[in-house]
């Protein structure tokens, strides 16, 4: 009561000294450092509400005391405070390091301005973020944030990106960072799911050093999206709508081998080996084929004397399945906000739609719609409460097969969609028509061609038989109550709920009555034993809870204590409890009707598939203190300690202690009144150590028996991989330290006047990584989870950003992010190789081995010289050399002549890295007048490699385009199937057989790739013709992964059908849909 | 003071959380049972008796073509007896059944690039188990004896109802039946195995022989006769065997077996171990042919005695024998892909095993199981496997009461698990022929012929000499037994799977050709490795002990 007394006291004394206070017209002029005016900044007088903004000619004028102080700020540019002299005013302002005035929270507890972190955070304002048509953060993400490597995998509607911050942490527990809305994590809701349109910002945080408040969930790194908040000033409305046509990129141009090798007669029609034309029959398959040389056999491919040689076009055509399959098609963003504020609260509400019809024969649709409302208030002074509220509804009625969500724990986010049919035409010789119809209308499942085609399904039959609809329902709802009870403490409680709800159908109808699909006994399903079609239902649901409590204490000793040290304190004390339950109920029916009702009651037999539920607890401890002092350097230390449900057997904590500091030289007057601040105007080094875990599998700790029904009867059995009780939470202890710099390079001047960067390099040890460690067999089991692995990681990373231009009517900005990463094993229990895989459900295998890095391929290697020995160093491939003309080089690779076969080893070697030895982007921003905006952003990854196994599926039946190439074997040039077929079916010693499918460097290829991945046009016609009323009538015209400049010959070399974010599976294209390219407008109207 | 009521604050919240919380930490797995939860009461221990054979044994880790231990691990064994062949990639069911070389009618010789051993040799590594074929009955048989390690050990921790002693002992009548089967597999495919008894499961790395591994199968299977002789209560014993074999397998010729049944099997397996695993060469016709080089000896008389011992007290007509079949939902395995003789049916363009006309060769005229099982609607073009026959689809047996080769229908297919009625009659006729009772093992041969309904007319007292007799019995075996993971140890002991030059081969074959011609007497030189090498993802984790047998077959 006796403090409300004094606090009023003191109020009234304000308003009286105001109203005594003399008041002087000033005028003044804001400029740049090239003196042109900055129209719009803003022109205030501290401790007070009064202020102006400048007109186009940076002129102002307001009245004010004398000795007042103006604060001056304009976007781009530092703020600045000034006393007020005299009634005029000249005013320079600073062009904006912005790297260094940003105020970050991401890993340092409390907001903190860039210039005083020990740590590296990057952050990318909304509008720095393109409009992907995809309307997703994670796409918007890709190249914005230097060092990590975020990879668009997939062109498929609603999958995922791959993320990976820094370097490999955890095997089994992938690299995907902990994603945090508002200061809470979100791990039900996928990114993509959440309204780029609603983000403010993205804070980024890579490491353990940085991310060492996260605990037991921070090694991976952390991404923090700010949701936009209401701003102060007149209630603004935006709305913007936008239309994309899309399609697949095909930078290798891959396609099927527009020449073949079958047996012709003299007029060009394609014949059987007794002369007669070939025919289709009944069900959809050809008969009668066979090659020229060797008669009717797969093997016959390896023949010399065939070469791919005739043209289609006779009896049998070429069909473009590539062009079948992949159509185009497009999508619609509608965006509604309504925002503003004023003294005790602000509000900003959104709602938007995205519709994206997919270019896979457009076969569905994916349809999200948001609705978010950021509420804020102050209760009373100091007190302050805020609601963040998304709703998210999701359907998606994408064909399942046919990249349709759905499939065993799909709803744990981070999965593709079923897209196993797609590429199904790969293995469909070219000469099928995937869109022919039988007899009745309906389509052929299986058309082959006896000896080849073997392996072919028909997209196009999966599309008539086979549907599917998923609804999903997200909320993510945050409460924050935060009150500053004075100026030393503050209190803050932050609980969020995190809901994910998913139902995914998939129907196939009964296929019975198709009379290809009878008789070759081949449909489409997932559980079903026959033709009669199933109901599959797929019901996943997630319900997280975090709840963060902390107490912070600071100090400010020249204010609080007198004191002549101008020391500044934070201490922060925290509690952070997270539960997580993931439920799955997976249930099917078989054996549909042909006549309605067509529902689970209505199928032969039933069967629950899964009932599943993860709960997963976890809560830690934190205390985090900073001490800076003044402008030159700082020190924050601490540490968090973490229970959780999955390791320590669920009472031990773990400790993970942390430690940073900053020294800015540049912050001393020696440096600022010598020559240093000439080179360096700011300049700052950093250092940060921390350590910060990966949660082992919520069950890793926990063993249990397998459980199945036989029949009606339920039944156990031994796991095959056993669980351990014993098992510890996976650390990452992390070193890094870097720079941020600013270099006045020409100062003053409109052409680079300055030029920001920030360096950082970082090194870090993972241990206790989980992994299963292989048991011998006759143990029963093959496998024990055990904290088995220690890894090491380490790269660097920098960001450079320069002003170009700046002047009165252009700017131009550019910015380049750069990293390269790398992560290599140390480490094995009981030091044995543990072979993984076959990472593509082929034959190609990963081997975690100590000494290697993660990321490499194994396989066969092409041998290219006769000097070639085996693993043993010694014995020669080659005693003979090439033995009188044996063997020869054809494209670089040694050939038998006899039977054209390339030459491979025997033995598995390393092959190559499929991690990039850097990625790099490149962003140019220009900016005419006010109205018009230009930018383009190159991404450049440099050094990756891809195993195209789509490729290698093609060379099965000598379909790929490769097979058109002419060689030069010992003088005989032709396009020889045996030669090229060789690359699938060879192996040393062996011309077919051993070498089928196996995983061979033939098919590593090289993944550099520069793209153009966004480029964007704006016009604002509201600035343009001074549209009174109208904030914004914006025009943009933008296009995404226009262009891309490669020598991977498959569709994408950004792309990997590998589980998205695994640890060290990547850079396989086996089927993968390729990226997207888009054009797309949009009009936003602001008012 | 705010300082000091803040921290009170904090360390209160702290408290009170920690205290909370702890207890919440222990979610355990509410999805999956556990050994010391959930097997405490009988029918928790009749769940893990019977998921520990048939889905331990045959179930887990067969994903790889077709889905059980019937489906791959069988499929090797007929690829290797070229009872079928393959054309896909896959698991190196193409190349491992590849001979390496035959002679054709024109005498060209057509050498393989890639033989047998040498695939098997190159694909056996750590990890390689999707190629490598030695990887896979190794690891069913040893995870088949693991959980019944377990089940033995846990058994006699749980109460149990009715008479407890005769349950009890039905039981462990289970387990050493199952052991002794896994043993049987384990010794007559390996050229060594490990004796794994540790009711722990901690393994030994002492390899023993093939013979040594026999041997403990056929300890065990003794154990479980005299253990079934044990049991008092027959109630209770079935009571407890109708939970142990999944009702959905009680049908056909699976059954709930008598003691007495039970007892025949037992017989009939003792039988196959002698059998199977000892030559009796009958190369090129010649009943007295022998093997040069092999890893096991040869058939003596005092063998064949025994045989026929064991044998005639084997399985009777009408005994209920150890079958798995396919349901719509809820099996161990499925109807379309779950074994050998599905993923042979139908066309063959889509079925993934080809039917091979060497195997065809081996119905005589007539033969009504020929008759009514093949069709040439689609036809396979390869070097060797090329044949214009087909398994049909969707024959039932009940129809015609002639054998179904194969029949992807739910349910309809019997996969015969161990020993089998044919099996024994042929086991019969093949000791008593070889005894020199021709004609009474010629009637075994006709028995089983009517059993199948071939409709074949009797060869006995039609006057075959010993080659005569070993003719019709070799074929009449392979014709019969096919799919039932046998034909593989037929071709060895009667030495066809050896090369030529250790004087083995297959002679007077049948090859179809490309362009529809056939040759009807070619040579053929498998040079098959006739006991298998370890696979390496035991040996390597699990290095043999000093003293231990070859863990490489040292005659390849």
């Amino acid at each position: 009561m006796r403090k409300n007394r004094h606090f009023l006291t003191g109020i009234l004394l304000l308003v009286t000294m105001g109203l005594h206070a003399q008041l002087t017209q000033i005028t003044g002029k804001v400029t740049d450092a090239t003196g042109s005016p900055i129209p719009s900044a803003t022109i205030r007088i501290k401790s007070s509400k009064t202020g102006t903004s400048a007109d186009l000619q940076g002129m102002f004028s307001l009245k004010a005391e004398l000795n007042s102080t103006l604060i001056i700020s304009g976007i781009g540019y530092e703020t600045k405070e000034i006393r007020v002299t005299s009634a005029t005013l000249n005013i320079m302002l600073n062009t904006d390091s912005k790297s260094l005035s940003e105020v970050v929270v991401t890993g340092v507890g409390v907001a903190t301005s860039k210039k005083k972190l020990g740590i590296a955070v990057e952050s990318v304002t909304a509008d720095k973020l393109p409009a992907a048509p995809t309307a997703s953060i994670d796409q918007a993400l890709v190249g914005k944030i230097p060092g990590a490597q975020i990879s668009s995998i997939s062109g498929n509607p609603g999958d995922p990106v791959n993320i990976m911050l820094r370097g490999v942490n955890t095997l089994n527990g992938g690299t995907k960072p902990l994603i945090m809305v508002d200061g809470l994590q979100v791990p039900a809701t996928d990114i993509n799911s959440l309204d780029l349109s609603n983000i403010e910002r993205v804070e980024v945080v890579q490491g353990a050093a940085s991310a060492s408040l996260y605990g037991a969930q921070g090694a991976n790194g952390v991404i923090q999206i700010f949701t936009k908040k209401g701003k102060k000033g007149a209630t603004a409305i935006n709305f913007s709508s936008s239309y994309a046509s899309n399609s697949y990129i095909n930078a290798g141009n891959l396609h099927k081998a527009r020449l073949n090798a079958w047996l012709t007669d003299a007029s060009g029609n394609f014949v059987t080996t007794s002369g007669q034309p070939v025919t289709f029959d009944q069900y959809g398959d050809l008969n009668g084929l066979s090659y020229e040389y060797g008669g009717p056999t797969r093997y016959a491919l390896l023949n010399t004397k065939n070469t791919d040689s005739h043209p289609y076009g006779t009896n049998l055509k070429y069909y473009d399945h590539f062009k079948q399959v992949f159509q185009t098609g497009n999508t619609y963003n509608n965006i509604l906000s309504l925002s503003g504020a004023g003294d005790r609260f602000d509000f900003n509400i959104s709602a938007a739609n995205n519709h994206t019809l997919t270019p896979v024969m457009q076969a569905g649709y994916l349809d999200r719609s948001n609705l978010s409302a950021n509420l804020g208030v102050e209760v009373f002074k100091g007190f302050k409460l805020r609601s963040i509220t998304q709703l998210i509804y999701t359907r998606n009625t994408i064909v399942p097969g046919l990249g349709g969500p759905g499939g065993y724990y799909y709803g744990q986010g981070n999965s593709l969609g079923n897209n196993g049919n797609i590429f199904s035409f790969l293995n469909t010789s070219p000469f099928f028509d995937l869109n022919y119809k039988l007899a009745d209308g309906t389509h052929p499942a299986y058309q082959v061609a006896s000896f080849v085609s073997i392996n072919a399904f028909n997209p196009y039959y999966v599309k008539e038989y086979a549907s599917g609809i998923d609804n999903k329902i997200d909320i993510v709802q945050s409460f924050d109550a935060d009150y500053k009870i004075s100026r030393f403490f503050e209190l803050d409680a932050k609980y969020g709920l995190n809901y994910r709800t998913e139902n995914s159908r998939w129907t196939y109808a009964n296929q019975s009555a198709n009379l290809n699909a009878q008789y070759q006994y081949d449909y489409a399903g997932y559980f079903a034993p026959d033709l009669n079609g199933e109901i599959d239902n797929w019901q996943y649901g997630t319900t997280f809870q975090n709840f963060i409590g902390s107490g912070f204490f600071r100090t400010d000793w020249q204010n609080d204590f007198h004191s002549k040290l101008p020391i500044t304190t934070s201490t922060q004390v925290a509690f952070d409890y997270r539960k997580n339950k993931y439920t799955e109920y997976d249930t099917y029916g078989v054996g549909i009707p042909t006549v309605p009702p067509i529902n689970i009651s209505s199928t032969s037999s039933q069967a629950v598939a899964l009932d599943y539920v993860a709960p997963f607890i976890t809560y830690g401890y934190l205390v985090n203190q900073t001490v800076d002092i003044g402008n030159w350097g700082g020190l924050a230390g601490g540490f968090r300690s973490d229970f959780s449900s999955a390791f320590g057997q669920g009472s031990k904590a773990f400790t993970f202690p942390h430690i940073n500091g900053y020294i800015l030289p540049s912050g001393f007057d020696f440096w600022n009144n010598g020559k240093m601040a000439n080179i360096f105007s700011t300049f700052k080094l950093r250092a940060a150590y921390g350590e910060a875990g990966i949660q082992p599998g919520p069950f890793d700790r926990y063993p249990t028996l397998g459980q199945n029904d036989l029949g009606t009867h339920l039944v156990y059995s031994l796991p095959s991989t056993n669980q351990n009780p014993d098992l510890q939470v996976e650390v990452s202890k992390e070193f890094e330290a870097g720079t941020d710099f600013t270099i006045p390079a020409n100062k003053g001047g409109s052409w680079f006047s300055v030029v920001n960067g920030s360096f950082t390099y970082w090194h870090k040890r993972s241990s206790n990584v989980i992994y299963t460690v292989n048991q011998p067999l006759s143990t029963g089991a093959s496998g024990l989870l055990d904290n088995a692995f220690d890894l090491h990681s380490e790269g660097y990373q920098f960001q450079v950003s320069i002003p170009i231009v700046v002047s009165r009517n252009f700017s131009w900005n550019f910015t380049t992010n750069w990293g390269h990463q790398m992560s290599m094993i140390d480490r094995v229990e009981g030091n044995q190789p543990i072979p993984v895989g076959p990472v593509d459900g082929n034959s190609l295998y990963i081997y975690l081995v100590p000494g290697y890095r993660i990321g490499q391929l194994y396989g066969y290697k092409t041998i290219h010289s006769f000097d070639q020995t085996f693993q043993d160093g010694k014995t020669k491939y080659f005693p003979n050399g090439n033995n009188n003309g044996q063997y020869t080089k054809v494209e670089g690779n040694i050939v038998d002549t006899g039977t054209m076969a390339i030459q491979f080893t025997s033995e598995k070697y390393p092959l190559g890295n499929t991690d990039p030895k850097f990625n790099s982007a490149f962003i140019n921003e220009f900016t005419f007048k006010d109205f018009l905006t230009f930018s383009f952003q190159f991404d450049w990854i440099y050094g990756a490699h891809i195993y195209s196994e789509t490729k290698e599926w093609l060379y099965r039946d000598g379909i790929d385009g490769d097979f058109e190439k002419t060689v030069n074997i010992d003088g005989k040039v032709g396009a020889y199937t045996a030669y090229r077929a060789s690359a699938y079916y060879a192996l040393w010693g062996s011309t077919h057989g051993a070498g089928n499918e196996a995983p061979k460097d033939y098919f590593l290829y090289p993944a550099s790739f520069l793209r153009l991945r966004n480029a964007a046009v704006a016009l604002d016609f509201a600035r343009l013709y001074h549209i009174k009323n109208v904030k914004r009538l914006q025009l943009v015209l933008s296009g995404r992964n226009l262009w891309t400049k490669t020598k991977y010959p498959g569709m994408d070399p950004e792309i990997s059908s590998l589980t998205p974010n695994s640890s060290y599976t990547r850079g396989v294209d086996n089927s993968s849909i390729p990226n997207l390219r888009s054009f797309q407008a949009s009009l936003n109207v602001g008012f | 003071m705010t300082k000091y009521k803040f921290y009170h604050i904090v360390l209160f919240i702290g408290i009170l959380a920690t205290a909370s919380c702890k207890k919440q930490l222990q979610v355990g797995n509410p999805n999956s049972p556990t050994l010391a939860g959930d097997v405490t009461t009988e029918s928790g221990l009749l769940s893990l008796a019977q998921g520990g054979v048939y889905i331990n044994g045959f179930a887990n880790g067969d994903g790889w073509l077709g889905n059980s231990y019937f489906s791959l691990p069988r499929g090797y064994m007929e690829l290797m007896a070229d009872n079928i062949g393959a054309d896909a990639s896959n698991n190196q069911i193409t190349t491992v059944g590849n001979p390496d070389y035959f002679i054709k009618d024109n005498g060209t010789k057509v050498v393989n690039g890639s033989p047998s051993v040498s695939i098997l040799r190159a694909y056996n590594v750590l990890g390689g188990s999707g190629n490598n074929p030695l990887f896979f009955q190794w690891q069913n048989m040893y995870a088949l004896n693991a959980a019944c390690n377990e089940i033995l050990r846990v058994a006699p921790t749980v109460p149990l109802g009715g008479d407890a002693a005769s349950r009890l002992n039905t039981i462990k009548a289970w387990c050493y039946w199952w052991k002794g089967f896994a043993y049987s597999q384990i010794g007559t495919i390996y050229y060594s195995g490990l004796i794994q008894d540790d009711p722990l499961n901690k393994t030994n790395n002492h390899y023993l022989p093939k013979d040594s591994i026999l041997a403990q199968s056929n300890y065990y299977l003794n154990l479980c006769s005299t253990t079934l002789s044990a049991i008092t209560s027959s109630g209770d014993y079935t009571t407890e065997l109708g939970q142990l074999i999944p009702s959905f397998c009680q049908v056909g010729n699976g059954g709930l077996l008598t003691q007495t049944m039970w007892q025949h099997n037992i017989n009939t397996l003792l039988a196959r171990n002698i059998l199977l695993n000892k030559l009796a060469p009958f190369v090129n016709g010649d009943p007295g042919a022998t093997i040069a080089k092999s890893s096991t000896g040869t058939m003596s008389s005092t063998d064949w005695n025994n045989v026929l011992t064991l044998a005639t007290n084997g399985i009777q007509p009408g005994d209920y024998v150890f079958t798995g079949r396919s349901v719509p939902t809820n099996g161990f395995f499925t109807a379309s892909t779950g074994n050998c003789a599905a993923e042979t049916t139908g066309s063959n363009i889509s079925a993934t095993f080809k039917i091979s006309v060497r195997y065809v060769a081996n119905f005589k005229a007539g033969d009504k199981r020929f008759t009514q099982n093949f069709a040439t609607y689609s036809t396979y073009n390869n070097p060797f496997y090329g044949t214009p026959y087909c398994i049909l689809d969707s024959l039932q047996q009940s129809n015609t009461g002639v054998y179904v080769l194969g029949n992807k229908q739910v349910g309809q297919y019997e996969v015969l698990i161990a020993g089998s009625l044919e099996e024994n009659l042929l086991m019969l006729a093949e000791a008593n022929i070889r005894l020199g009772n021709i004609d009474a093992g010629l009637a075994f041969v006709d028995q089983e012929r009517a059993v199948q309904g071939s409709g074949v007319a009797a060869v006995s007292g039609t006057g075959l000499t010993l080659a005569g007799a070993m003719k019709e019995l070799t074929m009449e075996r392979r014709a019969a037994l096919v799919f039932r993971g046998l034909a593989f140890y037929d071709a060895r002991r009667w030495g066809w799977i050896y090369d030529i030059s250790n004087g083995g081969g297959q002679y007077g074959q049948m090859l179809y050709n490309a362009d529809g011609t056939w040759d009807t007497n070619v040579t053929v030189s498998y040079n098959f490795m006739d006991y298998w090498d370890i696979p390496a993802d035991e040996t390597q984790l699990n290095p043999p002990g000093t003293g231990s047998s070859p863990i490489l077959n040292p005659n390849y």
